[in-house]
């Protein structure tokens, strides 16, 4: 794979399970033993566990949640990205609930393909 | 300048700026136009700036020490993935000191241009660091 390659994947994946919310999109991009460095509490392992802990929660709390890449950079096999994240909080847990509102963070990811 | 200087160059703001406790380096290595996309508000352009928010940081925790765990450099761009740590011993951001130890995870990306840093994105686990100081409940801990 070329970095060029694993900067698609990562690209499609933010775009295709994130922005347009198909979590079974994820099969495509996303390795069945992959390890989320990040896992939030009570998180399952690999693809499965990511699936449904993490990002059913991220669409359930914030469903229009949606991840802009400003800046891809790739080297070797691994393609990273700054993105903003934005969206409106309505239902839904996530984590320590808040009053409905509008949020908007900027956050930085690290993947290996 | 290569790749490998620029990886350089970040690597001791880190470990002279931080871990050394020696904020000259700034100085030398940051430009009068740096600008931080992610430091609090207040902060000023060029070294100044980077000299307030690690003055920030080692009010609250003297020992603040950076650890860079991987790192990736492209063009004129370095990318930084680590821990911080750190004893809270000082005031930090409104919280007196409460003796507890940290570690929260950050990544950092940088622009470099003309052998000076010109440009920085910094995502550091700022909740997580508020919970590890019990000013947040953790998850599953406390009401909302």
């Amino acid at each position: 794979m070329s970095t060029e390659d694993n900067k698609a994947i990562v690209q499609r994946f933010f775009e295709e399970v994130f922005n347009e919310k198909r979590v079974d999109r994820a099969d495509e991009f996303v390795a069945p033993d992959y390890l989320d460095h990040a896992a939030v509490p009570g998180q399952g392992p690999g693809l499965e566990g990511a699936k449904q802990q993490r990002w059913a929660m991220y669409f359930a709390a914030i469903p229009d949640m949606h991840a802009t890449i400003d800046a891809p950079l790739g080297r070797g096999g691994q393609a990273h990205g700054a993105l903003h994240r934005r969206g409106h909080a309505s239902r839904g847990s996530c984590w320590a609930s808040r009053p409905p509102g509008s949020a908007s963070g900027s956050a930085a990811s690290a993947s290996t393909a | 300048m290569s790749t490998e200087e620029n990886k350089a160059l970040t690597r001791r703001l880190f470990a002279e700026g931080i871990n050394q406790n020696n904020p000259n380096v700034f100085d030398e290595l940051i430009a009068p136009n740096f600008v931080n996309y992610d430091a609090p508000p207040g902060m000023q352009r060029g070294p100044e700036g980077m000299h307030q928010l690690v003055a920030m940081f080692r009010t609250g925790f003297p020992d603040a020490h950076v650890t860079i765990e991987e790192e990736l450099a492209d063009g004129d761009s370095v990318i930084h993935r680590g821990y911080f740590t750190g004893t809270h011993q000082g005031d930090f951001q409104g919280t007196p000191p409460t003796g507890k130890q940290i570690k929260v995870k950050t990544i950092d990306i940088w622009r470099v241009a003309n052998g000076k840093a010109v440009e920085n994105w910094v995502q550091m686990d700022m909740l997580g660091l508020m919970q590890q100081l019990g000013v947040i409940p953790a998850p599953g801990q406390g009401t909302a």
